[in-house]
């Protein structure tokens, strides 16, 4: 007070001496309070009185001032509504009862109505006097009385005060404890000039100078049914062994002071009292047991344990304060064994061990056995197209109702054990739906109608029948009586169906393998009345139409007696109707029967035939070849009127100088090539033509002689053979000499003709041998003579031949040089060494030439008409033999090129 | 001088010396800027202290950014302003015993008459402007007058702000009704909230708030036996601070500290050990200013202490 200064001490000191003037005896005293009947209270009446006096209202029926700060009283007007009880710092206090009395009677003025702090909670506690802070404080600090020191001062914040307890600070304040607030700030409920009110406090206020000016935490003594309750938490409350376990006790209740916590590790025992639990679970002193902690504030208090073995604990703690019983409270935790990470083991066997399986069953029923080092838990399936379930059982399980969809099915099957390790086996189910489509079956045979007359006491059947998978069998059966089985599926039949007077409706069944039908029915009248069989036949190519209906041949059907069918005969091609035969005779065609009895007819149908004459020309009997008959001339064949007949005519006839070439079919059939084709639709005459074409002449002898010269004796005799000789004496020796020609052979050589080579052949002998030779050299028109050729006779008679095919003696022939008469030979003889007689028999030529290139048309002639089948087959790079382009390639070299022009220029106009 | 007067003139300074070079290394600076003695001169503090009498005093005061405080002198019912450097500046009789107060830069003074549920503002010629009546609900709850962007609310014990009016068009109005239904958390200077934690392990946490008042962020300070803790504002730089009230170790008395914390929720210094021997009830025990400078108005029983913790410089 020291540093207050002096004139504002003078002005509190005034109104403590004013205060102390106010009579107590006032005209209100006889209503103050002054203390009630000490004993036990709740803290609930506590706050509940307090709560009274702080929150309701009440308006003065006059206006009235209570004590002010200073010298200023506080006033409090007539008609306004207040909040509280008033502040009246007065010895003689108000509870609310009496305030309120006061207050709404009073005539208004200085007035005392109300308590202060003290006053306010010496009510609220109910004590037997009415208490100022002085007061508290000594009770506080003394034994008996109504309250007990919490603490010291300055422990407001550490007391755990619960709510009715009280900070006072002697001779200043003190205030009730309601809660803590937001932040941990604590809130009041306090009587604090001008009302009764709710404060919130920082601690500072209370315990900042605990020293000099700190509020003590106090409690009211006799507080019924003070209460202690714990509770015990674990975290974690389970886990893997070892586990490390903070256990945390939490006391609340009405029971204050310090705390004892007794902890037990493993204890399931339920009593409070703590050596008997120390009996029965162990010393809690003793670490192996428990921890104990005796005299300490800390609520929630935790200790921590280390549990090493799996199993399942029962934690428990006993808390002690105050005048409460002791509590108790356990909890449960629970330590597991390592992890499991062996998964278990799953089979499928059934339906089937194997990984694959086909069915056209659904649903599926599945099972099979599982194992697992702990335990199976539980055993599930799904399937990859859909569908999910948990399986009945576990070592052995199965599972029932699983859906199938078309195609493949893979079917998990997933162990779990607790750890939730898995294991899986897989089954693959390929599911086909049931066939449901059916079959179609048809009849066909002996008609495709639904009815069919018979007369017959028996009839055959036949038809087709068809499946999306597949027929199995087709079964016929007759309402009258009989069934069977068919022959065939997709093609099926039956005969011998027994028939019955009457209406038979025969229905044949066609089945499947899913046993899916379908059916056809015959509905077959089969009549008494008289029916005949018209058969029809024929041994040629032909067809009937009955009624106009077209049937092959055979044919045969019932018919009603007394029917008249109409029948057409239909030849094939080439093929024409002749007659009627059997039961119908006649041409005419179309024609009808009477059906009075079985009918048999047979028809004649003749083919129709052509004739081909072939023959050749100018010269006959060439042989003409056929596939269809072979070789043969000049004839006439009758072929079908339809066929395709060839014929090959030879490329040359004959040899020599008589060789005739191929030159063109005409007639009917015109052609450059030797080998034809056509169709023998009509009579054909077809001539092979041919020309002269020789290439060799013959021997030729001659018919004349020329020069005689000397010792030639009878040299005509050399102009044939005929052992007739024209000889000579050779007296000239070591000489050829005795020179004996002859000539005009008789040649016709094709003009235009290439000569290539020129042969003489003589024939003869020697009588003596003695080195001789004969020297034949040619001649010609034109007074050329060829090189000469030497032989030697031997004494027996030979023919030598002088010259070969392509040797021209040395000098350029020419055909007419042959043709001419003075072309001729001249034979020279020739002595060595002594006479001797040389005898010649015969000479003869032979001229070996081409025929004349160019000359296409064979007219002789290398002219403008042939130059036009040369154009027409000009730069062909086809040809090839016999035709050889129409003889244009000359050189046959497969092309008609500027080699053949070159030819064909060579002999241009030859033969004009 | 005597020479006993003399030892203890020395002690004093070097305890001063000792006491600044400590703040300093925490990166605040402590300057007493006044001790204001009691009575009811204009420069004084009312002081209420006679026995049995709840004792009553200096209930709050206001710290704007400019450093100039105001402090409610409820026992002589009315408002003194003094400067930055805590020289006496001008006096507001009120007629009523001021319980809390808030001043708003443009000069209008907001004072809370806890006893009648009364909200007074006064404009700058201290003029009275309007007056509202605290819905009662609000008042049982709430103590705190506090700005919140621009809007003026009480701040709840469960840490709500409740608005009580705002500037419109340059002119601040008050609800007609008080707003009883409260936003959650304290709102900082860069439109941030905050929320302070008490745990039942008497540990202090600080949630910072998302939209619709869910905890984003938490954040727990590294101390134990936490008696309360309270966010005391944000800085212009988003530093926010927390007064903290700890037990001490041997369960008497209790520990003021303010922790320091950067935008990312660091801790970036605390300011241990200020004096908190609180002759009477307040209803605040300090305030930060823009400038993160920490404000103390401490009635002693040897008066009332101004104390400010200057930030330093490179803060």
């Amino acid at each position: 007070m020291n540093t207050v200064n002096n004139m504002q001490s003078v002005r509190i000191l005034i109104v403590v001496i004013l205060i102390g003037l106010i009579p107590p005896w006032s005209s209100n005293e006889a209503m103050a309070w002054n203390g009630e009947p000490w004993g036990d209270m709740s803290r609930v009446e506590i706050v509940s009185r307090a709560d009274q006096m702080i929150d309701s209202t009440w308006s003065p029926l006059n206006t009235i001032y209570n004590f002010g700060y200073e010298s200023t009283y506080h006033y409090f007007y007539a008609g306004t509504t207040y909040t509280g009880e008033a502040y009246s710092q007065c010895p003689i206090q108000d509870t609310w009862a009496e305030f309120y009395q006061e207050v709404t009677t009073t005539s208004g003025g200085t007035t005392y109505y109300g308590n202060d702090c003290s006053g306010f909670v010496s009510i609220c506690w109910k004590l037997g006097d009415r208490y100022n802070t002085t007061m508290f404080e000594s009770d506080a600090t003394s034994s008996g009385g109504y309250v007990d020191s919490l603490g010291p001062i300055g422990s407001c914040a550490t007391a755990g005060l619960i709510i009715g307890d009280a900070c006072v600070r002697s001779g200043d304040h003190i205030i009730l404890y309601l809660e803590s607030a937001s932040g941990g700030r604590m809130r009041s409920m306090e009587q604090t000039p001008w009302t009764t009110q709710r404060k919130y406090w920082y601690w500072s206020s209370l315990d900042g100078a605990p020293y000099l000016d700190g509020y003590r935490p106090i409690r009211r003594r006799l507080l019924a049914g003070e209460t202690l309750s714990v509770s015990l938490t674990a975290q974690p409350a389970s886990g893997t062994a070892p586990l490390n376990v903070n256990l945390t006790a939490d006391v609340s209740g009405t029971a204050s002071g310090t705390i004892n916590y007794s902890f037990w590790w493993n204890c399931n025992d339920l009593s409070t009292s703590v050596s008997y639990v120390s009996s029965v679970c162990g010393d809690p002193w003793n670490s192996t047991y428990g921890a104990k902690f005796d005299g300490i504030w800390d609520d929630p208090k935790t200790v921590n344990h280390i549990y090493s073995s799996p199993g399942t604990y029962s934690a428990k703690v006993i808390a002690e304060r105050g005048s409460a019983p002791p509590a108790e409270n356990r909890f449960t935790i629970t330590v597991n064994p390592p992890p499991d990470t062996t998964p278990p083991t799953v089979a499928i066997t059934s339906p089937t061990s194997n990984p694959t399986y086909s069915t056209s069953s659904s649903p599926l029923s599945i099972g099979g056995t599982a194992s697992d080092n702990v335990g199976v838990t539980q055993v599930t399936w799904s399937n990859n197209r859909g569908g999910s379930g948990t399986c009945s059982g576990t070592t052995s399980w199965s599972a029932i109702g699983i859906t199938l969809y078309s195609g493949q099915n893979v079917i998990t099957v997933t162990a779990w054990d607790a750890a939730n390790n898995t294991a899986t086996d897989t089954l693959t189910v390929t599911y086909t739906p049931p066939d449901t489509t059916p079959p179609t079956v048809t009849i066909t045979n002996p008609t495709s109608n639904p009815t069919y007359l018979t007369s017959n006491s028996t009839i055959s059947i036949g038809g087709t029948a068809s499946d999306n998978i597949g027929v199995t069998q087709v079964t016929w059966s007759n309402d009258r009586g009989g069934s069977g089985t068919c022959s065939g599926t997709t093609s099926w039949s039956a005969s011998g169906i027994a028939l019955y007077t009457g209406q038979n409706v025969i229905t044949v069944t066609g089945w499947d393998a899913s046993n899916n039908t379908a059916t056809d029915i015959l509905t077959v009248t089969y009549t008494q009345q008289t029916t005949y069989t018209l058969s029809l036949t024929s041994a040629d190519s032909g067809s009937i139409r009955v009624n106009g209906a077209l049937h092959s041949l055979p044919w045969s059907e019932l018919f009603a007696a007394g029917a008249n069918v109409t029948l057409e005969a239909v030849a094939d091609t080439g093929w024409q109707f002749a007659q009627w035969n059997g039961d119908l005779s006649g041409s005419t065609n179309p024609t009808s029967i009477l059906m009075n009895g079985n009918k048999n007819i047979w028809i004649d149908f003749i083919q129709l035939w052509h004739y081909l004459h072939v023959n050749s020309s100018p010269i006959t009997g060439v042989e003409i070849e056929s596939t269809h008959w072979g070789s043969s001339t000049n004839y006439t064949m009758a072929a079908p009127e339809i066929g395709i007949i060839d014929l090959n005519a030879p490329q040359y006839v004959g040899s020599g100088e008589s060789r005739m070439c191929f030159n063109g079919w005409t007639g009917s059939v015109t052609s450059s090539n030797t080998y034809i084709e056509f169709t023998m639709n009509e009579d054909k005459t077809i001539t092979a033509n041919y020309v002269s074409d020789p290439e060799i002449s013959d021997w030729h002898s001659p018919t004349e002689t020329g020069v005689p010269y000397n010792e030639w004796h009878d040299p005509e005799k050399a102009y044939s053979t005929n052992n007739q000789y024209t000889w000579r004496t050779y007296s000239d020796l070591g000489r050829f000499s005795s020179e004996q020609s002859y000539k005009n052979f008789s040649f016709n050589i094709y003009p235009g003709s290439i000569i290539n080579g020129i042969e003489v052949q003589v024939e003869g002998y020697i009588d003596s041998s003695i080195d001789n030779a004969i020297r034949i050299t040619l001649f010609g028109e034109g007074g050329g003579t060829s090189s000469q050729k030497s032989i030697a006779f031997g004494t027996s008679e030979t023919t030598e031949t002088y010259g070969s095919p392509s040797d021209l003696w040395g000098i350029d022939w020419f055909p007419d040089d042959f043709t001419n008469a003075n072309f001729g030979v001249n034979v020279v003889g020739y002595a060595g060494n002594s006479i001797a007689k040389q005898y010649v028999d015969h000479i003869q030529v032979k001229v070996y030439y081409t025929t004349l290139e160019g000359d296409l048309d064979g007219d002789g002639a290398v002219n403008f008409t042939d130059y036009a089948i040369f154009a027409d087959n000009w730069m062909d790079d086809t040809c090839c033999d016999p035709d050889w382009c129409g003889g244009t390639d000359f050189d046959h070299s497969g092309s008609v090129d500027m080699l053949n022009l070159a030819a064909f220029a060579r002999y241009w106009l030859e033969g004009i | 001088m005597s020479k006993k007067t003399t030892i203890s003139i020395v002690i004093i300074l070097v305890l001063f010396v000792a006491n600044e070079a400590q703040a300093a290394k925490d990166g605040y600076i402590l300057k007493r800027l006044a001790r204001l003695e009691y009575g009811s001169g204009k420069d004084q503090i009312g002081l209420l202290d006679v026995p049995d009498i709840p004792r009553s005093g200096p209930e709050s005061f206001w710290v704007n950014d400019k450093g100039e405080i105001y402090i409610c002198d409820t026992v002589n019912a009315s408002i003194k302003q003094f400067s930055p450097d805590g020289k006496f500046l001008n006096e507001y009789p009120m007629g009523f015993n001021c319980s809390d107060l808030a001043v708003g830069e443009e000069g209008n003074l907001f004072v809370l008459d806890r006893s009648r549920r009364l909200l007074h503002q006064f404009t700058k010629d201290e003029k009275q402007a309007a007056v509202q009546l605290i819905d009662r609900q609000l008042m049982e709850r709430a103590d705190i007058l506090s700005f919140s962007g621009n809007k003026l609310v009480m701040i709840s014990v469960e840490q709500e702000e409740h608005e009580i009016g705002e500037f419109k068009d340059g002119k601040f109005l008050l609800l007609e009704r008080t707003n009883s239904q409260g936003k959650k958390g304290i709102m900082g200077r860069k439109q941030t909230r905050f929320l302070t934690i008490k745990t039942h392990s008497k540990r202090g946490e600080i949630g910072i708030l998302g939209k619709e008042g869910e905890i984003q962020k938490k954040i727990t300070l590294p101390v134990e036996q936490v008696a309360s803790i309270v966010f005391l504002g944000q800085d212009d730089k988003g530093n926010f601070y927390i007064q903290v009230e700890r037990t001490k170790a041997e369960g008497i008395g209790i520990n003021l500290s303010v922790y320091c914390l950067d935008s990312e929720g660091s801790v970036d210094s605390v300011i241990e050990n200020i004096p908190n021997n609180y002759l009477v009830w307040t209803a605040k025990l300090l305030q930060v200013n823009a400038n993160g400078d920490i404000y103390q108005v401490l009635p002693i029983r040897e008066g009332v202490e101004i104390n400010v913790w200057m930030r330093s410089k490179s803060k």
